[in-house]
């Protein structure tokens, strides 16, 4: 259990995770191991494929608990989330910024299905190896696809009059 | 409208926070984000869920949740570089000159080829020296209060081809007995003046190959 909340908070860094969800996690783990072993020397002898379940048992359980908590009151908690993550208010660059993300909603509609959730990935934040990563692909596959993704919504916007030149 | 990737990345971002949650297709449930996490189902499948959740922004986080707890619990496997066919044939080749340098270490021990002198024993005997005339010559340091020593050369089967007593610390063995036969060893004991015995250690007698 040790071992696991000491590679949870390395890992939960990498994921970008607040410290908050990095405690709910480690205590519904622990919860899960007390309820079902008891003793300190049980939960410390735990097979690692033990461990696993309760994990991913306990990852599932939050995730229901809250999209639970955001339907009982989805208005109060989602403005009070956005409000505190948004930058401080700029109206022009914001306008600008909201028109530009509905115009990439839009392209993103109208590209190749099996390119468009790696093109979301990538301009959600992920860099290639992280999408390589997590769908089981070599970063040169992950790249590929990314440059080909992008190449094709650029094309898309400038359909739209937007110029959508510039890096990869 | 000019818009590099970060720019595309800003406005993407407005794109998630800016959604309520009715305004997407239904979530995934919690069992596909770990499906996908867990690269398990079909990769068609895995990127669909993929679609949605790059596109939702809570069902993004729930997905970072849910890659720590597993990542953080993982059982570590296996690394594949040790599965591979060249490495065990390495692994083998590697045992075999391990197995091969224990086998000359034991045997060395055996070939009287440098100016050694055994101990560890009550009896230290000197290497053997190999005359030219093909007789061995054996030595042995003397040891404090020794009234005699007995000399045995016992062949293979543990007959003994020589079994004297004497004073001197020195013998030397007959060429038609050193190289006629094989796996001989001779040990030295030391006969005391109180009448206790004290030995050597049993050396085998090889003749260095020339």
């Amino acid at each position: 259990m040790t071992r696991y909340s000491g590679v949870l908070r390395t890992v939960g860094a990498r994921y970008r995770l607040p410290s908050a969800d990095l405690d709910e996690l480690t205590q519904e783990v622990r919860v899960r191991l007390w309820g079902a072993l008891t003793t300190n020397e049980r939960i410390d002898a735990v097979s690692p494929s033990y461990l696993y379940r309760a994990a991913t048992t306990a990852a599932i359980d939050i995730v229901r608990r809250r999209r639970s908590a955001r339907g009982d009151s989805l208005d109060m908690v989602d403005d009070a989330e956005l409000s505190a993550r948004r930058a401080p208010p700029t109206p022009e660059i914001d306008a600008s910024l909201k028109e530009l993300g509905e115009r990439v909603e839009q392209a993103l509609q109208s590209i190749v299905a099996s390119r468009r959730p790696v093109v979301r990935m990538y301009l959600a934040g992920y860099g290639t190896a992280e999408i390589g990563e997590l769908m089981g692909w070599t970063e040169a596959k992950a790249r590929n696809l990314v440059y080909r993704g992008l190449a094709d919504l650029r094309l898309r916007l400038r359909a739209m009059g937007i110029d959508g030149g510039g890096d990869t | 409208m000019h818009s590099n990737d970060e720019r595309l990345r800003l406005a993407y971002g407005t794109t998630l926070e800016g959604h309520p949650d009715g305004s997407r297709p239904s979530h995934p449930e919690p069992e596909a984000l770990v499906a996908l996490a867990e690269r398990s189902g079909s990769e068609a499948a895995r990127l669909e869920v993929l679609d949605h959740v790059m596109a939702c922004g809570e069902c993004r986080r729930e997905l970072d949740l849910v890659r720590a707890s597993l990542s953080a619990a993982r059982i570590p496997r296996q690394r594949s570089w040790f599965r591979s066919p060249s490495i065990g044939l390495m692994a083998i080749a590697a045992s075999l000159l391990i197995a091969a340098g224990v086998r000359l270490l034991s045997t060395s021990g055996d070939i009287e080829t440098g100016p050694r002198l055994r101990g560890g024993s009550a009896v230290s005997t000197y290497p053997v020296r190999w005359l030219p005339t093909g007789a061995a010559g054996l030595a042995w340091r003397p040891t404090v209060d020794a009234v005699g020593y007995r000399l045995e050369v016992i062949d293979e089967a543990g007959g003994a081809l020589v079994d004297s007593t004497m004073r001197d610390t020195s013998f030397v063995l007959a060429d038609s007995l050193a190289n006629t036969r094989r796996g001989l060893s001779w040990p030295v004991t030391a006969m005391l003046g109180d009448g206790s015995t004290v030995g050597s250690l049993p050396v085998r007698l090889v003749r260095p190959a020339r």
